[in-house]
C-alpha cells in the first residue's frame, strides 16, 4: 500500500482485493476484510474502503450480506481470470513482441525462450 | 438547564461533603481531647477546673470563607472544562454550599449536646457555642432541642454569610486578573474595615448602637448574616458575568 | 443534523481571527480544519465550543445556538487550555468526566490510559506536554458527542502514540459514527482519515472540498521558464516560483501528456496546501 505515491488508494485496495480473489487468497463465499479493519489497520477514512468495495461490488466481484461484512461472489475468481486473459495480450505481449523486433530477436528464438521459461518454472 | 445542573449538584454535594465532613471530624477528635484530659484531670484532683471547649461555630463559618475564597473558582474552571454554563454552576455551588452547611450546622450541635450532657454539673469546665454563648448568656448549661436548633440556624447563616463573602471576594479579584489586583484585594477587607471605623470615629457616629443591636437577639444577627451572604451572593453573581474564565493559579 | 456557521467574524481588539466565516459540517463525517499559525483554526472552535462568543454572525449546532446547553451536550472541543483544578488527579478527572458528560465511556478511559502508559495518579497539572496532550485525547475519544473536536491532539506525541491515536480514532469511529473534526499541522499523517479538508488563512475561509479530489487533483510542474510560459498560458495556476532560468508552478493535474521538455510530480494534500497558502500570502501582500 503506497500511501504517497498518485494512484488513489481506494483503487490500490481494490487492486489488492482482486488480486486475493484470484490466487485464491479469497475463497468464494469466503469473507473479505471489513471497511472497519481496512480503516484501522490502514489507518484511512472508511469511506475510502467503501468506495473500494462498491467497485469490486459493482464488477460482481464481491456481495455484501447485511449485518455480517462483505463475501467474494461465486465465480468471481473465474470472471477476473476472464478479464486478466482479455488484456493479457494488451498488457504484457504486445510490449513483448515489440521488445524482441528491436533486438532482433526471430519468431521461433522467442518461441523457444518461452519454452524454456514453462520448463524453468515446473 | 436542568440537565447540566443535576450533575453539577451531584458533583459539588460530593466535593464539599467531604471538605465538610473532614472538618467535622477534627473538631470531633479535638472535642473528644478536651473532655477526656479534662475529666481526667478532675478526677486526679488537678488543674483548677475553668476550661471550655468554644466556639466551632465561629470556626465553621471561617471555613466556609476559605471555601468560597478557593472552591468557587475550581469549580467554575471545572464546569467551563465540560462545558457547564457558569450561572448554572454557580448555582448548584450555592445549593451545595446551602445543603452541607446545614448538616455540617447539625452535626456541630451533636458534638455540642453530646459535650454538655458529659460534662453535666461540673462547674467551670463546658462545651459551648457562640449562639449559647452571647444569646442564652448561660454558658456551660445543657441546652435544649431548641437551644440547639436555634444555634444549628444561627450557625448556618454565619456559614452562608462567609461563603458568600468569601465567593464574592475570589470573584471580583478573578475580574482584576493581575498579581498586584490580588494582593489590593487582599488588603480590602481590613482597609475597608479600618476606613469604616476612621469614619465613624471622624463623623462623630457611634457605631455602639449597632453592635448592640446585633447582640440584642439572635434574629437581628442571624438576619444581619442572611442580609450579607444576599448582597454578597449578588456582587458574586455580577461579577460572574464579566469574569474571564481562565486557566491558570490566578 | 449539521454544525453551521454563518457569516461568523471575530476581532480580539484590532486582530481580525475570523472573518465572513461560513461552512456546514454533516453528521457523521472526519472533517480536517487546516491552516497556518493564527489562522484562526482555534478561535472557530472555541466559538463551536460555546467559550467564545461569535462578534457577528451566528453558529448553530443541529439547529441550537452554539454555547446553549442543548449544543453543549452535542458539541465536546478538546483543546490545549487545561481548567482542571490544580491539584486535580487523572483518575478524578475521568470520574468528573463521567459526571458531567452523560455519554461518557469511562472504562474505555482507563483501558485508553493503559494503553498509552498514562499514569492515572498524576497530578493533571503535573503532566508534560506529551502526557497532557495523551490525557486530553483520551477525554475525546471516550466523550461520547456527536461533534468532537480535537485541536492539535498530537503535540508533543511520539511516533508510535501519534499512530496509536489515530487507530483508535478510526476504531472509534468505526464503532459510533459521529462527526470528528481534527485540526493538526501534520498535515501528511493525518490526510488519509480526512474525507473532507476545510482549509483557514488568515481567518477567511479558503477552501472546503473532500480530500479525495484535492489528493493527486494538484500537482507540481517544472520547467524551463520559456516553456513554461507556453505551457501555462491557459492553465489555473494554484502558485509558482523560480529558480534560475527553471520555473516551478502548482497547477491543476489534468493528466494530459506534457510538452517535451517539462516534468510533473502529483501533490499529496500537504504539499498542496503549502502551495496553496503560499499563494495566499503573496495575494494578501501584494
Amino acid at each position: 500500500m503506497d500511501f504517497e505515491g498518485e494512484r488513489p488508494i481506494f483503487l490500490q485496495i481494490a487492486d489488492q482485493l482482486r488480486e486475493g480473489i484470484l490466487c485464491g487468497a479469497w475463497p468464494e463465499d469466503g469473507q473479505v476484510p471489513s471497511i472497519t479493519e481496512y480503516a484501522v489497520n490502514y489507518r484511512i477514512n472508511p469511506a475510502t474502503a467503501l468506495k473500494a468495495v462498491n467497485l469490486l461490488v459493482e464488477e460482481g466481484l464481491l456481495y455484501k450480506k447485511r449485518g455480517v461484512g462483505m463475501f467474494v461472489a461465486p465465480g468471481a475468481r473465474q470472471k477476473l481470470l476472464e478479464s486478466r486473459r482479455q488484456s493479457f495480450y494488451k498488457d504484457y505481449v504486445e510490449g513483448l513482441v515489440r521488445e524482441a523486433r528491436n533486438l532482433g530477436l526471430s519468431r521461433q528464438e522467442l518461441a523457444r525462450m518461452i519454452e524454456r521459461g514453462f520448463e524453468d518454472g515446473d | 438547564m436542568k440537565t447540566k445542573f443535576g450533575p453539577a449538584l451531584r458533583w459539588q454535594l460530593r466535593e464539599y461533603g467531604l471538605g465538610v465532613f473532614t472538618f467535622w471530624a477534627v473538631m470531633l477528635a479535638l472535642e473528644v481531647f478536651f473532655v477526656a484530659v479534662s475529666l481526667i484531670a478532675l478526677a486526679h484532683g488537678e488543674g483548677t477546673g475553668e476550661s471550655n471547649f468554644n466556639g466551632a461555630g465561629g470556626i465553621a463559618w471561617f471555613c466556609y470563607f476559605v471555601l468560597g475564597l478557593a472552591q468557587v473558582r475550581a469549580d467554575l474552571r471545572l464546569g467551563a472544562q465540560f462545558g457547564i454554563p457558569r450561572f448554572t454552576m454557580m448555582k448548584a455551588t450555592w445549593a451545595a454550599a446551602l445543603l452541607t452547611g446545614a448538616c455540617l450546622a447539625l452535626a456541630l450541635e451533636l458534638l455540642t449536646g453530646a459535650g454538655q450532657l458529659m460534662l453535666a454539673g461540673r462547674e467551670g469546665l463546658y462545651v459551648s457555642d457562640l449562639y449559647q454563648t452571647v444569646y442564652l448568656g448561660e454558658a456551660g448549661g445543657v441546652m435544649g432541642l431548641g437551644g440547639h436548633l436555634a444555634s444549628a440556624a444561627f450557625n448556618l447563616c454565619g456559614m452562608l454569610a462567609a461563603f458568600g463573602a468569601g465567593a464574592a471576594l475570589s470573584l471580583v479579584l478573578w475580574l482584576f486578573g493581575r498579581v498586584r489586583w490580588v494582593v489590593l484585594g487582599c488588603l480590602a477587607l481590613p482597609v475597608a474595615v479600618s476606613g469604616l471605623i476612621w469614619l465613624a470615629a471622624t463623623l462623630g457616629v457611634d457605631p455602639t448602637p449597632f453592635f448592640l443591636w446585633l447582640l440584642a437577639s439572635p434574629l437581628n444577627c442571624g438576619g444581619f448574616f442572611l442580609a450579607a451572604a444576599a448582597l454578597t451572593g449578588l456582587a458574586g453573581w455580577l461579577a460572574l458575568g464579566r469574569v474571564n474564565i481562565r486557566p491558570g493559579v490566578v | 443534523m449539521a454544525i453551521e456557521f454563518e457569516g461568523v467574524c471575530r476581532s480580539f481588539g484590532h486582530t481580525r481571527a475570523l472573518e465572513n466565516i461560513s461552512l456546514r459540517l454533516e453528521e457523521n463525517t472526519i472533517y480536517g480544519l487546516l491552516g497556518s499559525n493564527g489562522a484562526g483554526k482555534s478561535t472557530l472552535l472555541n466559538i463551536l465550543g460555546g467559550r467564545l462568543l461569535p462578534g457577528r454572525g451566528r453558529v448553530t449546532v443541529d439547529g441550537e445556538p452554539a454555547g446553549s446547553d442543548k449544543a453543549q451536550a452535542r458539541v465536546f472541543i478538546v483543546g490545549e487550555a487545561n481548567l482542571f483544578p490544580e491539584d486535580m488527579k487523572v483518575k478524578k478527572a475521568f470520574r468528573a468526566a463521567r459526571v458531567f458528560l452523560p455519554g461518557f465511556e469511562a472504562e474505555k478511559a482507563l483501558e485508553l490510559a493503559k494503553e498509552f502508559g498514562l499514569d492515572t495518579r498524576k497530578r493533571v497539572k503535573n503532566l508534560s506536554t506529551g502526557y497532557g496532550s495523551i490525557f486530553r485525547l483520551i477525554l475525546g475519544l471516550c466523550c461520547g458527542a456527536d461533534y468532537v473536536a480535537f485541536d492539535e491532539p498530537v503535540l508533543g506525541l511520539d511516533a508510535r502514540h501519534r499512530d496509536l491515536f489515530y487507530r483508535l480514532l478510526m476504531e472509534g469511529y468505526a464503532a459510533r459514527p459521529h462527526t470528528i473534526i481534527l485540526s493538526t499541522h501534520l498535515i501528511a499523517e493525518a490526510a488519509n482519515l480526512l474525507e473532507e479538508a476545510v482549509i483557514l488563512h488568515r481567518g477567511h475561509l479558503v477552501q472546503q472540498a473532500p480530500t479525495e479530489s484535492l489528493r493527486g487533483a494538484y500537482c507540481s510542474v517544472s520547467g524551463p521558464a520559456r516553456l513554461m510560459e507556453e505551457y501555462l498560458k491557459d492553465k489555473r495556476v494554484v502558485s509558482q516560483s523560480a529558480v534560475g532560468g527553471l520555473r516551478t508552478a502548482c497547477v491543476e493535474n489534468d493528466g494530459a501528456p506534457l510538452p517535451p521538455g517539462l516534468e510533473r510530480s502529483p501533490l499529496d494534500l500537504q504539499e498542496y496546501f503549502i502551495h496553496l497558502m503560499e499563494e495566499k500570502d503573496k495575494e494578501e501582500v501584494g
